[in-house]
């Protein structure tokens, strides 16, 4: 029998291996300005980079954002770099011991490179 | 069981300690990064069956340096204390009192225990796991 997996896409983040549910991502945008709303698809769309707020670096520019919606809002999470094959998976539970917010991560991925922690669309948008 | 990690001699019950991972290198490759976590937070530890946090007691960036992990467990969960050595079972000593903890950003729960040649600090895990949870909280608040 085959165990449902869901879909997600890997990004990066400094030294931080993330990936988002493909479900939540409506496309990659590159070279991304900080500080201001940038167009995508005629919307004008906040954008979260997530540098700033895992890694403390602030950058004027942003080389991918990840255009991420979770119950009708829609952001561009600016990231290092995408993932360009999607990953499939099963997460399993990441302890909250410790973690500052635990509600940003919806669980974490194995993989043949490693750990995936699955960030939660809807707790990104409120960051 | 004692661990030494910088400079400071702990313990812990050997009824709480699960394992110690010794290689650096192969602790390193399972232990992964997380964003937005307490002070002294190093990382989740993946040992193919859960996830474990893991505090840092070396209390450094340098993570080439070779260090150990002592998983511990704490109210049914496990916990993973980042040290530089491993030191031996000690079954004969007397606790101290009035002595200075030693510090992780804020004093380490537990209390000063001596043997006729060492002295070590006997972590109150329990009060640990609490310790880290408030500062959970005060971080966020």
């Amino acid at each position: 029998m085959n165990e449902s997996t869901s879909t997600y896409i890997a990004v990066t983040v400094g030294a931080f291996r993330l990936a988002l549910p493909a479900a939540a991502v409506h496309g990659v945008v590159t070279d991304v300005l900080n500080g201001e709303p940038t167009s995508f698809r005629g919307q004008r769309l906040p954008v979260i980079d997530l540098a700033a707020v895992f890694a403390g670096t602030r950058r004027l520019v942003a080389p991918f954002a990840v255009v991420t919606s979770a119950r009708g809002d829609i952001v561009l999470v600016g990231v290092d770099r995408v993932g360009h094959e999607p990953l499939r998976g099963n997460p399993i539970a990441v302890p909250k011991l410790g973690l500052l917010r635990p509600d940003l991560f919806e669980g974490a991925l194995r993989g043949p490179d490693g750990l995936t922690l699955i960030l939660s669309p809807r707790s990104l948008i409120g960051l | 069981m004692t661990f030494q990690a910088a400079g400071v001699w702990f313990a812990v019950h050997v009824a709480d300690l699960d394992r110690v991972v010794g290689s650096s290198e192969e602790r390193s490759r399972r232990l992964w990064p997380v964003p937005m976590t307490c002070q002294g937070y190093a990382g989740l530890f993946d040992d193919g069956q859960e996830l474990v946090p893991v505090l840092d007691l070396v209390a450094t960036n340098d993570h080439g340096m070779d260090c150990q992990l002592a998983v511990v467990r704490v109210n049914g969960a496990s916990l993973g204390l980042r040290v530089e050595r491993t030191g031996r079972v000690v079954d004969d000593y007397r606790l101290e009192e009035a002595v200075n903890p030693p510090s992780l950003g804020q004093p380490l729960p537990g209390c000063a225990a001596v043997t006729a040649d060492e002295t070590f600090w006997l972590l109150d895990l329990e009060r640990l796991q609490a310790s880290i949870e408030n500062n959970l909280l005060n971080r966020i608040h």
